[in-house]
C-alpha cells in the first residue's frame, strides 16, 4: 500500500453504535467495490459511520465536502503554472483512485450535476478515471472505494441526483436511531447519566414531531449529543437545550415558545 | 390606605360654615382627618354645589370621596367632585346622582389612581356626547376599572363613543358589553398574551408533544356569561380568548396548561360516559377523578407537566367544608404531591387514587372512584349547587367533552355546546346572498372562455389515458378596482423588501466561462501564452492565467398555479379573510420578489366545471411585466367551482415548453384534493393528478405544491411525491413562507 495517503488514515477508532446491519452490509459492498450511498437527514451519523468503517477496514479516508461552486477540477485536479511551465496537481478524488482509499463525497447534491458526472466511469465495472486535460487514464487502485452521502429533503426538489448517478450506488438508509440506541449514543458521546440521556431522547422525539409543521427537521442525534455535552459541563439541561436545540432550529418566535414549553414539559 | 399626601390636620376646628347645614358639617368632620385644610375647603365648596342633588347624593359623595382619599389621595377625590358637577351640567341631575351612587364602587375596583382619574375624564366625554349610555357604563365599570390600564380604558370607551357617532343602537350594545366588538376588544385588552397571540405556539406545542393538530377556536368568554373554561369535543377545542386577570408569562403558562390538559384527555381518555342517573355531584367528581387520571398518566411521560399544572392549584387546606372547596382541594391533592390536607375525605380519595397506578388504565376507573367519593360526600349532606359550580383550577376544561350529551339536561346541556362548537368551526352551509351574486359574476358560461386545447386524462382503473378528455379554456379575471390593487401591491412591497435579498442570492442557471482569473479550474491558454511571453521578455508576468466556469445568471422559469376552487372561499379560522385573499397576497409578494430578481414567471388561477370547462384565469404571462394591470387581475380572482388539477397541470406543462430556461418549475398553491362535479370516484382525479405530475417530470418540468391547511393531506404525497409538497398550517404566514420556499427551490 502506498504511503501517499498515510495522512488520510483514521488514527483512533471512532465511536459508532450500529442501529442495524449496516456494518456488515458496508463490508460486503466494499469487498465487491460497489459504490455506497448513505441517505438520511443531517446528524444521523453518516460521516461518523464512514470514518468508523475506514478505521475498521484500515483504509485511508479522503473526505470532500461538496458545495455548489465545486467544479470537476476541484475533484479531479488541475494544471497549475510555475516558473518552468505547467504542473499537474491531483485532486482529492484522483489521489484516492491512484493510491487506493475510500473517497467520501459528503452532501453530493450540493455539487452541480455536471460535476458529479465525473464519478460515472469510476462507479461502473470500468473503475477508471479519465483525466482528459492531462490525457491520462487511471485505473482505480483495488482499494479505491467511493462513498457519497445525500440528504433527501424537500428543499432539494430541484437539486436532486441524476437518475444515471443514483443507479450506480448501493444505498444505506440512516434514520434517527431507536430510543434505546440513541440514549446509549448520547450517554457515550456526552458522558451524561442514563436519566439525562433518556430526557434528551424524548426531547429529540418531540422536536421531530414538528417536522413539516414549522420545522424542516427535528433535532438530530448530533444536536442531542451537543446538548448532553453542555449539560455534562454543568449547564442546566433546559438551558443547554435552548442553546443548541430551540435557538438554532428556528427563528420563529411562536415555534420557539412552543419548543421551549415542550422541552420543559419533558424535563420536569 | 391613607396616602402620604393625606396629612392629618388636627387644627381644623375653625371650619368654614356650611350654609348652616348640619349634615354637611358632620360629613366634613369625617373627612377632616384625611385631608389638609385647603382640600377640605375645596371639598366643602363642591359639596355645597352638589347639595341641589339631594341628601342621598350628597351622602354618596361624602362616602366615595372619603374612600377615594383613603385609597388614593386628595387629588382624585377632588376630581371626583368636579366630575360630578360636570355630569350634572352636561347630562342632568339624574345622571349625576347615578354617578355618585356608583362612585364608591368605582373607587374600590380601580386598581390605581391613574386609571381612576382616566375613568373620570372619560366619563365627562361620554356625558357630553352620549349621556344616555352612562348608566350602562356604571354597570360594567367594575370590570373596566379592575382590568384595564388607563390608556386602554380610554381607548375602549373612546371606541364606544366613536360608534355612537353613527350607530346609537350599536353604541348602546357596546357600552353594555353585549356587542361582539366590545367583548372582543375588551378580551384583547385585558390580556397581553391572549389566545390569538398564542394560537400558533399552542398548535406547535401540541404537535411537538403529542403529534396531532388540535382544531382550536378562540371564544369570547371571560367568565361572566359562560363558564370561563375551555372545552373540547373530539379534536375540536374551544379556548377562551383571554383568561381574566392573567398577564404575560402567567397567561402564557395558563394556556399551555389548558392545552396540555385537553391533550391529556384526548390522548388518555376512554371515551365519553353516559350521564344516565348520575347526580350532578357524582358527575362533577367523576370528571375530577378523570382529570386527575389523565394528568397523572401524561406526567409519566412528561414529568414537566406536573409543575406546570400544580402552579395553578392555589387552594389551601381549611376547616371550611363547602363542596366547591372540597373538590378544589381534592383536585389539588391528586395533582400536587407536596400538598397536605388533613381532611379525611380528601385523604381517602388520595389514597384510593394512588393505591394502584395500574388501575388508571382500567376502563371505568374514574367512574368507579368518582362514584365512591360522591357517595361519601353525599352522606356528609353538604349542599352542592351544580349551576354555580365551576371546575377548578381555571386551566381545566368544563368537562363537557367527557359526557354523552343527554336530552334532559338543563340549560348547560352538552348538546348546546356541541352545536355551538361546530358552528364556530364550519362556516354555515348557506352562504349569504351577496356571495351568490359574485358567483354569477365570475362564472361565465362555458362558451365564454377561449379554448386552449384538449388534454388527455388518466384513468387509473384501466391504466390508460382517455384521449382528449378535457377542454381547457382561457378566461380573463375581472380586474379588481385600482385602489384595491394598489393596496395589495403596497402590502406586497413591504414584505418583499425583506426577502428580496434571499431571492437575488439564489443562483440557478447555466455556467459561464470566466477567463483571465487569478485562480480557476483550468488554464486559460491565451493568458498562459501571454504570460510566458512576458516572462521571457523579462517583464513582470500577469498572474491571471486561469479560467473558470461560474453560474452567475439565474435561469428559472416559474409558473405559479393558484387553486381558486370553491373551497378557497372558506374563511381562515376566526378571521374574516378567505383563503383566496391570502393566496392573492402571497402571490403578490412572490411576484414582486421574482420580478425584482428578474426571473421569468407567469401566474394563472384555475378551477373547473366538469371536464368540458377547465378554466385557466390569466393573471400574468411570461412576457408581461408584473405591473398594476397584472395585480388588478390577481386581485380580481374569486373562488368558485371545482379542482381538476391534472388537466390544469398538463396545460401548464405545455406553457413552460416554450420557456428556454435551464430549470422550469410549476408551483401549485392548493387547499385541498382534486375533485370535480362530474367525477364520483375520489381516487380518479387524484391518480390523474399524480400521472400529470409524472408526465411533467418526464418533460423536465419540476412540480411543487404548497398545501394550505390540513385538508386533503393524505393525497399530497401520492400526487406530488413525498418531497414534492409542503404543508403550511398557519395560512397567515403564506406570503412569507411561499417566497422563502421559492428561494430554496431555486437554490
Amino acid at each position: 500500500m502506498s504511503e501517499e495517503l498515510d495522512g488520510f488514515r483514521v488514527p483512533d477508532e471512532p465511536y459508532y453504535r450500529a442501529s442495524g446491519d449496516e456494518v456488515r452490509r458496508f463490508e460486503a459492498a466494499f469487498s465487491l467495490k460497489i459504490p455506497v450511498m448513505l441517505k438520511g437527514p443531517t446528524g444521523t451519523g453518516k460521516t461518523r459511520f464512514v470514518e468508523h468503517m475506514a478505521f475498521r477496514l484500515d483504509k485511508p479516508l479522503v473526505t470532500v465536502a461538496c458545495h455548489e461552486d465545486m467544479t470537476a477540477s476541484d475533484l479531479v485536479g488541475r494544471f497549475l503554472l510555475d516558473g518552468s511551465g505547467t504542473v499537474w496537481e491531483d485532486g482529492p478524488l484522483t489521489r484516492a483512485v491512484r493510491f487506493g482509499g475510500i473517497c467520501y463525497l459528503d452532501e453530493i447534491v450540493e455539487a452541480r450535476q455536471d460535476t458529479t458526472v465525473v464519478i460515472h466511469p469510476l462507479t461502473d465495472d470500468r473503475r477508471m478515471l479519465p483525466l482528459e486535460k492531462k490525457n491520462e487514464l487511471i485505473h482505480a487502485h483495488p482499494d479505491f472505494h467511493l462513498v457519497i452521502s445525500y440528504n433527501p429533503g424537500y428543499q432539494s426538489v430541484i437539486k436532486d441526483l441524476k437518475e444515471s448517478t443514483k443507479q450506480r450506488f448501493a444505498a444505506l438508509d440512516f434514520a434517527y436511531p431507536e430510543p434505546l440506541v440513541e440514549s446509549e449514543i448520547i450517554r457515550h458521546e456526552a458522558g451524561v447519566s442514563d436519566e439525562v440521556a433518556g430526557q434528551l431522547v424524548r426531547i429529540g422525539e418531540k422536536t421531530r414531531n414538528l417536522k413539516g409543521h414549522g420545522l424542516d427537521e427535528g433535532a438530530s442525534t448530533r444536536l442531542l449529543v451537543q446538548a448532553g455535552r453542555l449539560c455534562a459541563r454543568g449547564i442546566p439541561l433546559g438551558e443547554a437545550c435552548e442553546m443548541v436545540i430551540t435557538m438554532p432550529l428556528t427563528d420563529d418566535a411562536d415555534l420557539r415558545n412552543a419548543l421551549g414549553a415542550a422541552i420543559s414539559a419533558v424535563i420536569g | 390606605m391613607p396616602d402620604g399626601q393625606c396629612e392629618r390636620q388636627d387644627g381644623g376646628e375653625d371650619a368654614v360654615e356650611l350654609g348652616g347645614d348640619p349634615a354637611l358639617a358632620e360629613l366634613a368632620d369625617r373627612l377632616r382627618p384625611l385631608l389638609d385644610r385647603e382640600s377640605i375647603e375645596r371639598w366643602q365648596q363642591q359639596a355645597q354645589s352638589l347639595q341641589k342633588l339631594g341628601a342621598a347624593a350628597l351622602m354618596d359623595f361624602a362616602q366615595s370621596s372619603a374612600e377615594c382619599c383613603r385609597k388614593f389621595s386628595a387629588g382624585p377625590a377632588q376630581k371626583l367632585g368636579e366630575t360630578a358637577l360636570y355630569i350634572d351640567e352636561l347630562a342632568g341631575a339624574e345622571a349625576a346622582r347615578l354617578f355618585l351612587r356608583a362612585a364608591g364602587e368605582a373607587v374600590t375596583s380601580a386598581h390605581g389612581a391613574a386609571v381612576f382619574a382616566q375613568y373620570l375624564d372619560a366619563l365627562v366625554l361620554v356625558a357630553r356626547e352620549v349621556s344616555n349610555e352612562l348608566p350602562a357604563l356604571f354597570a360594567i365599570q367594575r370590570r373596566l376599572l379592575s382590568r384595564l390600564t388607563p390608556r386602554r380604558l380610554d381607548n375602549w370607551i373612546g371606541v364606544g363613543r366613536a360608534i355612537a357617532t353613527w350607530d346609537l343602537v350599536g353604541a348602546s350594545a357596546y357600552f353594555r358589553l353585549e356587542s361582539e366588538e366590545a367583548r372582543h376588544l375588551f378580551a384583547q385588552m385585558t390580556s397581553d398574551e391572549g389566545f390569538d397571540e398564542l394560537a400558533a405556539t399552542l398548535r406547535a406545542y401540541v404537535q411537538a408533544l403529542w403529534r396531532f393538530q388540535p382544531l382550536m377556536v378562540g371564544v369570547d368568554d371571560d367568565g361572566t356569561t359562560g363558564t370561563g373554561r375551555s372545552s373540547f369535543l373530539g379534536p375540536l377545542v374551544r379556548v377562551p380568548r383571554a383568561y381574566p386577570g392573567l398577564h404575560g408569562e402567567r397567561s402564557r403558562r395558563h394556556y399551555l396548561a389548558a392545552m396540555a390538559h385537553i391533550a391529556a384527555h384526548l390522548v388518555h381518555g376512554q371515551g365519553r360516559i353516559a350521564v344516565g342517573k348520575l347526580k350532578p355531584l357524582q358527575v362533577a367528581l367523576i370528571s375530577l377523578v378523570e382529570d386527575a387520571r389523565v394528568e397523572n398518566l401524561a406526567k409519566v411521560e412528561l414529568p414537566g407537566l406536573g409543575p406546570l399544572w400544580a402552579g395553578f392549584h392555589t387552594v389551601v387546606p381549611s376547616a371550611a367544608t363547602t363542596v366547591d372547596l372540597l373538590l378544589a382541594r381534592l383536585a389539588r391533592a391528586l395533582a400536587d404531591p407536596a400538598f397536605e390536607d388533613a381532611n379525611p375525605w380528601i385523604d381517602r380519595g388520595r389514597r384510593l387514587f394512588f393505591s394502584d397506578r395500574e388501575a388508571w388504565h382500567a376502563p371505568g376507573f374514574a367512574r368507579q372512584l368518582g362514584g365512591l367519593l360522591g357517595n361519601d360526600l353525599g352522606q356528609m349532606r353538604i349542599p352542592f349547587n351544580a349551576r354555580t359550580y365551576r371546575v377548578e383550577p381555571s386551566y381545566r376544561d368544563d368537562n363537557s367533552g367527557l359526557w354523552e350529551p343527554s336530552p334532559d339536561d338543563d340549560e348547560h346541556t352538552v348538546d348546546e355546546i356541541t352545536v355551538d362548537n361546530l358552528a364556530d368551526v364550519k362556516p354555515p352551509e348557506q352562504k349569504p346572498r351577496h356571495q351568490d351574486r359574485i358567483e354569477v359574476e365570475i362564472a361565465p358560461q362555458a362558451g365564454d372562455g377561449i379554448l386552449l386545447g384538449h388534454y388527455p386524462e388518466w384513468d387509473h382503473q384501466t391504466g390508460q389515458h382517455r384521449r382528449a378528455w378535457t377542454s381547457v379554456r382561457s378566461y380573463q379575471p375581472k380586474p379588481a378596482p385600482e385602489v384595491a390593487a394598489l393596496e395589495l401591491a403596497a402590502s406586497a412591497e413591504r414584505v418583499a423588501g425583506r426577502i428580496e435579498r434571499l431571492i437575488r442570492n439564489a443562483r440557478v442557471g447555466r455556467p459561464r466561462l470566466l477567463k483571465r482569473q487569478l485562480q480557476g479550474e483550468f488554464l486559460d491558454i491565451d493568458a498562459c501564452i501571454r504570460t510566458t511571453i512576458e516572462m521571457r521578455a523579462g517583464a513582470t508576468p500577469d498572474p491571471h492565467v486561469y479560467a473558470a466556469r461560474e453560474t452567475r445568471g439565474r435561469e428559472l422559469s416559474t409558473l405559479v398555479v393558484l387553486d381558486i376552487s370553491q373551497s378557497t372561499r372558506d374563511r381562515i379560522g376566526q378571521t374574516t379573510r378567505p383563503v383566496i385573499a391570502v393566496e392573492r397576497e402571497a402571490v403578490a409578494v412572490l411576484g414582486a420578489a421574482m420580478s425584482h430578481a428578474g426571473d421569468p414567471f407567469a401566474v394563472v388561477g384555475f378551477c373547473s366545471d366538469t371536464r368540458k370547462d377547465v378554466r385557466i384565469y390569466e393573471v400574468k404571462g411570461f412576457g408581461e411585466p408584473f405591473d398594476l394591470a397584472a395585480i388588478r387581475r390577481l386581485g380580481g380572482l374569486r373562488g368558485g367551482l371545482s379542482t381538476r388539477l391534472g388537466a390544469a397541470l398538463r396545460h401548464c406543462g405545455d406553457r413552460l415548453d416554450n420557456q428556454r430556461a435551464a430549470r422550469r418549475l410549476v408551483l401549485v398553491v392548493t387547499d385541498g384534493e382534486p375533485s370535480d362535479v362530474d367525477v364520483g370516484d375520489p381516487k380518479y382525479l387524484r391518480e390523474d393528478a399524480r400521472q400529470a405530475v409524472l408526465e411533467l417530470n418526464h418533460k423536465g418540468v419540476d412540480v411543487f405544491a404548497v398545501a394550505l391547511g390540513t385538508q386533503g393531506q393524505d393525497s399530497l404525497p401520492r400526487i406530488f411525491s413525498r418531497r414534492g409538497y409542503l404543508v403550511i398550517d398557519d395560512i397567515e404566514q403564506l406570503p412569507l413562507r411561499l417566497t422563502q420556499l421559492y428561494h430554496r427551490l431555486a437554490r
